[in-house]
């Protein structure tokens, strides 16, 4: 079995990653707990070559101003990527600033934008609620771009203050109206912010009580610095970094340390991840993996490979279409991904992964690196519960998956397994196929 | 004598092929024959509910043509007594509504006017969990409308076929008290697909699949929840798909909601005994240049609604089924600068079915009588539901919708 540091060195990865492959894990466990936050938090420190591996992947393999294309680009960063918490956070903004594909209509605005999620993911909220604000997705997105001084359209101020910073009730439709005037003139042109003062609505507007000429960036300032919008952000990440039903002891803590920091997102991260609320057992599979999560731990933890463009559809079957999200409230994490649809599309993935026989990194996944010549059925399940269930196989499950491995002679009596190359080829894969499948694995 | 659906409940489990092959035949000859009388029999109506999501511009579907108020406050978006498809002096449905248009001619179409809910939400998903839930005190509601009504039909929580959502995420108005729904997506993904090297290992597969999703006893983990979800899956896929395949399409549908509706008809059609079925459709969220966006939306609505009824029709079970519309929540009644509308509060519902009672329901929106900016809605959305699930399902509405709603007259 796992000691515990390697089992809260796994937690860690699957949160603020994408999961070890065994190898990684041993790498990871030798270093400690903290270095590993350390290193999460301060992705500079890392050397990781992916930008330049992806540089010179983008003539050849990608065509960024197609969707499928970009939607794949990301998903190469998130299974290759030496600094996982930047992709998995930008991931949360993703979702946080939920913008469509669907109406921006650009691939190449959408990875703009998705390059500064990830340039300021560890940085001031407020830098990163301005850039978001000034960018050009978003301003097509929520019709900013259409808002005149005129006659104003409440597009981006209403979900500025919804989903973006204060939340429900925190506001009133007074106020709906008055954000929406003071960023009037904010337009893009070109993927470029502009600011067309001809357009803007200077007069005085009445917010929190103050009525005066609100600029756009005055409201970003003040939103940012609420303390509406660090409860928001601090039940949010809990939600999608510890556990699906909130954590309201946690949730406090960080939404103090945001307000105690100036909204320094790095040092709100550093109190999730060296919190004792974070490494409690019962933190443990207290989250159900998204979509992302689910096929990149499954491909990172199996070492193994899928076709790079197999996956966006299978992942938009799942729920998850990236750089689509289902609407401007982002992606519902915890149960709502689980239906029976999406359940039978995860086995399906799961049989896609399992099944690989192809070109290593382009389709491979290579059960007898892991299974010793002489395993028997229990040994088989073992090591593949080490690699992907922290080593817990509840009994229901090793029975199941025995009973599978062993298989029947022509009497119906049960045969022992034992490894040749058939074995491998067809039963290994399918006790990683059903492991994957199972509800177990479905929590992270 | 077995009533049809205990029929099929049984056959398809029990005789497989055999017992579906000879069905479809038997449906086939019935369609081109005589129709089975079959609207006597409340146990086997079906309820079909389309959400339009992003917030429908009620305004411009259901057009007060001839009021006044409506023209000046939306010098860009308005349509006038000349492009309505027009329903009386006051009323008309927007000009690509041709074929909903021609259905209200026959008396199947209920227009339920001004329908919202005090002190309105105008953030999307408020408004629509209220929606979904019936409860616009945000009490932390556990289920949905959808949903209970599912547990009325089905008290034991034993067939989660009851109902079905072809929308994913899975609406919370679908949330039973205990069992799962089925939510159906694409037929090719919804089976456990074999490895392609040794499909003859699929019924191992599916063996041992079955068992890591069997309940376990005295335990209530995280996992058991999506477990008791996996259950339902592999405990109710192969009778839906059974049925889907059995089941035929005899018109042609437009995209959007029509690709949905298309299959809800193959599964009614091909004998699934589920009574309820959500089907969900985007882009009502008209903020810009709505005007030819809006006119597509409504007319693949509009085209899809009568395709499916053109479909039951032809398969003999438009008797049986009423479909529901309904938005969460209007758009403003002046229209903002982008030539697009913002959110608003009332809209109308549609009520669409050979059973149904036509006509307007309600009377229009008082333009001149604007709170924050927007009309007060007139009859509340709980009363539609409790109208429907009362008056066509034949159940106790307070349950599901609260108590005191009054019925509206939607039916014949």
């Amino acid at each position: 079995m796992p000691s515990e540091l390697e089992l809260q060195i796994a937690h860690l990865y699957r949160r603020a990653g994408f999961g070890l492959a065994r190898a990684e894990l041993a790498a990871a466990t030798k270093k400690g707990y903290a270095a590993c936050v350390d290193e999460l938090l301060n992705p500079e420190k890392v050397q990781d070559p992916l930008d330049e591996r992806l540089k010179e992947l983008e003539g050849e393999l990608f065509d960024l101003t197609v969707l499928e294309d970009a939607q794949a680009w990301w998903l190469y960063r998130m299974l290759h990527t030496k600094r996982p918490l930047q992709e998995k956070l930008t991931l949360f903004w993703h979702g946080h600033f939920s913008t469509g594909a669907s109406k921006v209509e650009r691939a190449a605005y959408m990875l703009q934008q998705n390059r500064t999620l990830r340039e300021r993911a560890f940085g001031r909220f407020e830098d990163l609620l301005v850039a978001v604000s000034k960018d050009a997705a978003m301003l097509i997105w929520l019709d900013n771009t259409q808002s005149t001084k005129k006659k104003p359209n409440e597009n981006y101020g209403r979900e500025l203050l919804e989903l973006f910073t204060l939340g429900i009730g925190n506001y009133g439709e007074e106020d709906v109206r008055a954000v929406a005037r003071a960023f009037t003139g904010w337009r893009q042109k070109d993927g470029a912010f502009v600011f067309e003062a001809k357009e803007h609505d200077g007069e005085p507007k009445t917010l929190f009580g103050e009525t005066w000429p609100w600029k756009g960036d005055d409201v970003l300032a003040a939103l940012a610095r609420h303390p509406a919008t660090a409860r928001r952000l601090a039940a949010k990440l809990v939600r999608f970094f510890v556990r699906d039903e909130g954590d309201p002891e946690l949730e406090g803590v960080l939404a103090r340390t945001y307000l105690e920091r100036g909204g320094e997102l790095r040092e709100v991260l550093r109190a999730l991840f060296t919190s004792p609320r974070f490494l409690a057992p019962e933190a443990r599979r207290a989250k159900v993996k998204s979509p992302c999560e689910f096929v990149c731990t499954a491909i990172r933890e199996l070492d193994a490979s899928v076709p790079l463009r197999s996956l966006p559809p299978m992942l938009a079957r799942m729920g998850q279409t990236l750089f689509n999200p289902p609407s401007v409230e982002g992606w519902h994490e915890g149960l709502a991904w689980i239906n029976t649809a999406t359940l039978f599309e995860r086995a399906n993935f799961a049989n896609h992964l399992a099944t690989q026989r192809g070109v290593a990194g382009d389709g491979r996944f290579e059960p007898e690196r892991f299974v010793p010549k002489d395993a028997n059925a229990t040994k088989v399940i073992e090591t593949f519960a080490s690699m992907l269930l922290d080593g817990e196989v509840p009994a229901p499950m090793r029975a199941a998956l025995e009973a599978y491995l062993m298989g029947k002679d022509k009497e119906g009596k049960p045969v022992a397994f034992k490894p040749t190359r058939e074995a491998l080829d067809e039963k290994v894969r399918g006790v990683v196929r059903l492991m994957l499948s199972s509800p177990e694995y479905q929590l992270s | 004598m077995l009533d049809r659906r205990g029929f099929l409940g049984t056959s398809i489990a029990g005789l497989g092929v055999l017992g579906l092959a000879s069905r479809a035949r038997a449906q086939e000859g019935s369609a081109s024959s005589t129709p089975p009388a079959s609207s006597g029999d409340p146990s086997r109506r079906i309820l079909v509910v389309v959400q339009l999501s992003g917030g429908n511009d009620g305004l411009n579907t259901v057009v007060p043509y001839a009021d006044d108020a409506y023209q000046k406050a939306r010098p860009k978006l308005a349509y006038g007594a000349k492009d309505v498809l027009r329903i009386d002096d006051g009323t008309g449905l927007h000009p690509s509504m041709k074929a909903l248009h021609a259905r209200y001619g026959l008396g199947q179409v209920a227009i339920v006017q001004a329908v919202g809910y005090a002190r309105p939400n105008r953030s999307h998903f408020r408004s629509m969990a209220i929606w979904h839930s019936a409860d616009t005190e945000d009490g932390a509601p556990r289920t949905g409308w959808f949903g209970r009504t599912a547990d009325a039909l089905d008290a034991q929580g034993a067939d989660p076929a009851i109902a079905v959502s072809l929308a994913s995420p899975t609406p919370f108005a679908l949330q039973r008290a205990s069992a799962p729904v089925l939510s159906f997506d694409n037929e090719e993904g919804f089976t456990l697909q074999p490895d392609k090297r040794f499909t003859q290992g699929k019924k191992a597969q599916v063996e041992a699949f079955r068992k890591l999703c069997a309940p376990v006893a005295e335990s209530a983990t995280y996992a058991d929840r999506v477990r008791a979800t996996a259950a339902s899956g592999i405990g109710s896929a192969d009778k839906l798909l059974d049925c889907l395949h059995a089941g035929k399409n005899r018109s042609n549908y437009p995209r959007g909601a029509g690709t949905k509706l298309a299959q809800v008809a193959r599964l009614i059609d091909g004998g699934q005994a589920t009574r309820l079925y959500y089907v969900t459709t985007g882009g009502y969220d008209t903020h810009a240049r709505q005007k030819d966006a809006h006119a597509g939306l409504l007319a693949s609505l509009s085209d899809g609604i009568e395709a499916f009824f053109d479909d039951l029709e032809a398969s003999g079970r438009a008797q049986d089924v009423v479909l529901v519309t309904f938005s969460e929540f209007g758009r403003r009644l002046a229209e903002n600068g982008s030539q697009g509308t913002d959110h608003g509060t009332c809209g109308p519902m549609f009520v669409v079915g050979p059973g149904v009672k036509g006509g307007l329901v309600g009377e229009a929106p008082d333009l001149a009588a604007l709170v924050d900016q927007d009309p007060v809605a007139r009859i509340d959305f709980r009363s539609v539901y409790a109208s429907v699930v009362q008056s066509w399902l034949g159940l106790d509405a307070t349950p599901i919708t609260g108590a005191g709603r009054p019925l509206l007259p939607l039916f014949a």
